[in-house]
């Protein structure tokens, strides 16, 4: 077992996981109606295209609501953190493009979006890590902050004015076929599952979310691995307000108000335990695809929006309620096989 | 003074995911009478209470109470019938009084819609005077130390008129003196006809209450009896299936410096003026009543408290220590008194929670945590520490008490501390895991690490330390050559006025 190297054993790890077995054959099933359904119009190169310009940022962002939920935590200000990344980045750009020339405008105000993300997710951490507040009480009220302090730069009205070089971030297609979203998201998907499984910082994140008093008795940090979490989760919120900026080359405080609660369902769909301590990005993955396809395939149908929320809602229950009894079903096959065997 | 048979258990089994928790397990309970269900962790102990209680539906076998037989039986007739348990957290509800927490499930047993507030408390002084046990009734039990939620459980159990109380190792976060009126109480419920259970794996205290005794092992009745007719060493053979030999502790190679030297060191309201020298090779104990201070004197050599006054030196050089790290660092090592809260991540891998306090040691030359190497270390230690499990990939709450606490162990000697201190290393244990690890730290000692046991357990401090501090009201109370101290003599000095801590 031991001498199974990289990715075989990665995968292995995957398959070894019933539920993330599972997981794999909701998408797959979801996927395959959808192609039943819509045809021609769902297996196409364009619908591929456009869901993988529509799912990164709800991706991204549920992975920064997966990282304070494996601290047994929750991130509710992941939507405020991106909204408002995206207009001080938007706001800079227009100002300063001018005088320092359109590129170093762009570029600084990328790296502005990521300070002020890692900014707001400080602030949750000191709140939940120094201050002691819960999580679910310190990021309700950030998500409020931020969304005022939005709403007070920019008087309640979308930023727009931005050149159409910044689109490169949200809307490009890279060799006119991938595009730029979907790679951004490949990149956080690759680096953080080697943060999560493979890094120090990784092991001492699940241990917190399990048991914090073991933790601190092993001399783990708990207060630094919460701060950092929410760094991580505050500069994630960032990279997906870039590309929602991006996408639509304009920034607004109220965009996407209904991300967090989509950003939950796609946590926990994805396997991430509430409660802290397990879930694994590459199943926060297939949860988003799983969502993705529906959307689009129910978009393409002209399936009625609230139709939609109404079916994310029931394959998450239907998904908990299969668990259950799938796990039930294998405990009473192996009680079988075990009085057969005496 | 035992009567007829009040319940009958014949050719029980069950099996959980392919495990026979029990196999054509046969019990016979009498009315009046006080039996010891005792037996390694694992043994099928709980099990057999579960069942007892209707909470497991045997997968063969029959429950006959009163003569009756019950193919259904469910955890809403073993209450009607009287059968109530005490569980090793007693269920009860902190936030409430003593008189709710006793009266309040009898009240609703009587199906009322609306409490009788003033009845309530009539109640619960009726229940408190059955058992001759004098408490504040508007009292709030998380106030109480524990002997008393304990007490408390048993009254609510007797207001809902209990024929047979089972209680599940009752005596492990008890005081001598504790234990004491808590057998006076089974005692009383004894006489009045009231059959009593008792799980304990403690060979004293089964030998001080029990009259009959059953012995469950791998989850079959091996041997069952009157008390008198085991000797201790019957008693460990059959619970163990092994002879445990135990003989006491001497030191091989002292060093001649001290290792660990701590001066004065205070925490105020906690302890105050502590000094003592610990050398290289040396087990030293240290034993005082719940609250004396023991506990907080370790965490704080451990650094999860500061001290205010004082120092401590290891190696002859004063320790700096800002955080626990630093102290892991350092060398010190403390194997905490709790290992399902503080000690063990419980749901997570056997491999995860051996490196869990050294894990920034198993990185590879990327910074990547090193897999194959975690795996193998983990591996090494299962063997090293005899821990039973197929697999260092399975969740610690896989394992028993006994292997959970060698999990514990083998984390922290992965730190390899020069100074090991173990608080309270066994409680909940079973003999042959207990046996193990005293035998690990006595070869720790002689390859040259100081050990600390903190206990209350005095024999266990006798036989397996060389020297031994007492502490009382977080004050130095004496030290002694445990070759030169006996059992009885020892637990006169704890006992002495004044010796009963403070906080509980």
């Amino acid at each position: 077992m031991s001498n199974e190297k990289g990715i075989v054993k990665y995968l292995k790890d995957i398959t070894e996981d019933a539920r993330m077995v599972r997981l794999f054959f909701i998408m797959v099933i979801a996927f395959v109606i959808m192609c039943v359904a819509n045809g021609n119009k769902f297996f196409s190169l364009s619908n591929f295209q456009s869901m993988a310009r529509t799912f990164p940022e709800v991706g991204i962002l549920a992975i920064a609501v997966s990282l304070a939920m494996l601290l047994g935590g929750i991130n509710l200000s992941v939507v405020g953190i991106a909204n408002l990344s995206g207009i001080f980045c938007c706001q800079f750009i227009i100002a300063t493009q001018e005088k320092i020339g359109m590129w170093p405008a762009i570029i600084i105000g990328l790296a502005i979006a990521m300070v002020v993300g890692a900014v707001c997710g400080l602030l949750n951490g000191f709140l939940i890590a120094y201050v002691g507040i819960p999580a679910m009480l310190a990021t309700l009220g950030t998500q409020e902050i931020f969304i005022g302090l939005g709403v007070g730069v920019t008087k309640g009205a979308a930023v727009f004015g931005t050149p159409s070089e910044f689109t490169f971030f949200g809307g490009a297609y890279i060799f006119g076929v991938i595009p730029m979203s979907l790679i951004l998201f490949v990149v956080v998907v690759v680096v953080f599952t080697i943060l999560l499984q493979r890094k120090q910082y990784g092991m001492e994140l699940y241990l917190v979310g399990t048991n914090p008093t073991a933790a601190r008795f092993s001399g783990i940090k708990n207060e630094l691995v919460i701060l950092k979490t929410h760094v991580f989760g505050g500069i994630l919120s960032a990279i997906a307000g870039i590309i929602i900026a991006s996408g639509t080359n304009s920034a607004k405080a109220s965009y996407g108000s209904s991300y967090v609660l989509r950003c939950l369902i796609v946590a926990i769909l994805g396997g991430i335990n509430p409660a802290g301590g397990f879930g694994k990005i590459t199943g926060v993955v297939m949860a988003v695809l799983t969502i993705q396809f529906l959307s689009s395939g129910f978009g393409i149908l002209r399936v009625d929006g609230y139709f939609q929320t109404f079916v994310w809602g029931a394959v998450l229950v239907g998904d908990m309620i299969l668990n259950y009894y799938l796990d039930k079903l294998a405990e009473n096959r192996k009680k079988k096989k075990a009085e057969k065997e005496a | 003074m035992a009567g007829k048979t009040l319940i009958k258990l014949d050719g029980i089994s069950i099996s959980f995911g392919g495990v026979h928790a029990l196999q054509n397990v046969d019990l016979e309970i009498l009315e009046g009478q006080t039996l010891c269900l005792a037996g390694e962790n694992g043994g099928g102990k709980s099990t057999l209470i579960k069942i007892i209680s209707g909470f497991y539906r045997p997968d063969h076998g029959t429950i006959e109470i009163d003569g009756k037989q019950y193919s259904h039986f469910t955890p809403k007739q073993a209450i009607d019938l009287g059968i109530q348990v005490i569980y090793q957290d007693f269920a009860i509800f902190p936030n409430l009084t003593v008189a709710e927490n006793i009266a309040l499930s009898a009240e609703r047993l009587d199906g009322r819609k609306l409490v009788n507030w003033k009845n309530v408390k009539k109640r619960a002084q009726e229940a408190l005077d059955m058992i001759n046990v004098k408490m504040d009734l508007d009292a709030i039990l998380a106030d109480l130390p524990v002997a008393s939620k304990q007490l408390v459980a048993i009254c609510r159990s007797l207001l809902q008129h209990a024929r047979l109380l089972i209680m599940d190792e009752p005596t492990t976060a008890l005081t001598k003196n504790e234990i004491n009126s808590l057998f006076k109480v089974v005692r009383d419920l004894q006489a009045k006809g009231i059959s009593v259970v008792f799980v304990s794996h403690k060979l004293e205290e089964v030998y001080e209450i029990a009259e009959q005794l059953v012995i469950l092992r791998n989850g079959k009745k091996v041997i069952e009896g009157p008390i008198k007719d085991f000797d201790r060493k019957k008693f460990i053979y059959h619970m163990t299936g092994r002879e445990i030999e135990s003989e006491t502790f001497t030191v091989k190679n002292i060093g001649s410096e001290p290792l660990l030297e701590v001066k004065g060191i205070g925490i105020k309201d906690l302890f105050a003026d502590i000094s003592f020298k610990l050398y290289a090779g040396e087990v030293l104990g240290i034993t005082g009543l719940l609250g004396s201070g023991r506990s907080e004197l370790a965490r704080a050599l451990f650094n999860l408290e500061k001290i205010d006054t004082g120092e401590v030196l290891l190696e002859g050089r004063k320790l700096d220590l800002k955080n626990v790290k630093d102290a892991i660092n350092a060398g010190i090592a403390y194997v905490p008194e709790d290992r399902l809260t503080e000690g063990l991540f419980m749901p997570q891998t056997i491999s995860r929670n051996m490196i869990s306090a050294v894990i920034e040691r198993n990185l590879n030359g990327l910074g990547l945590i090193d897999t194959p190497g975690v795996r193998a270390r983990s591996e090494d230690w299962v063997k090293e520490l005899k821990v039973k499990t197929p697999s260092t990939e399975l969740p610690v709450q896989a394992l028993s008490g006994g292997n959970q606490q060698k999990v514990v162990l083998a984390k922290w000697l992965a730190t390899k501390p020069k100074v090991l201190i173990l608080n309270s290393p066994t409680v909940g244990i079973d003999v042959g895991a207990k046996a193990d690890i005293y035998a690990y730290t006595r070869r720790l000692a002689e390859e040259g690490i100081g050990v600390i046991i903190i206990s209350d357990d005095l024999p266990e401090i006798l036989d397996n330390c060389n020297r031994a501090i007492i502490m009382k009201r977080g004050r130095l109370a004496g030290e002694f050559i445990t070759s030169e101290m006996t059992e009885s003599r020892l637990t006169d000095i704890l006992a002495e006025a004044g010796g009963e801590g403070g906080a509980a």
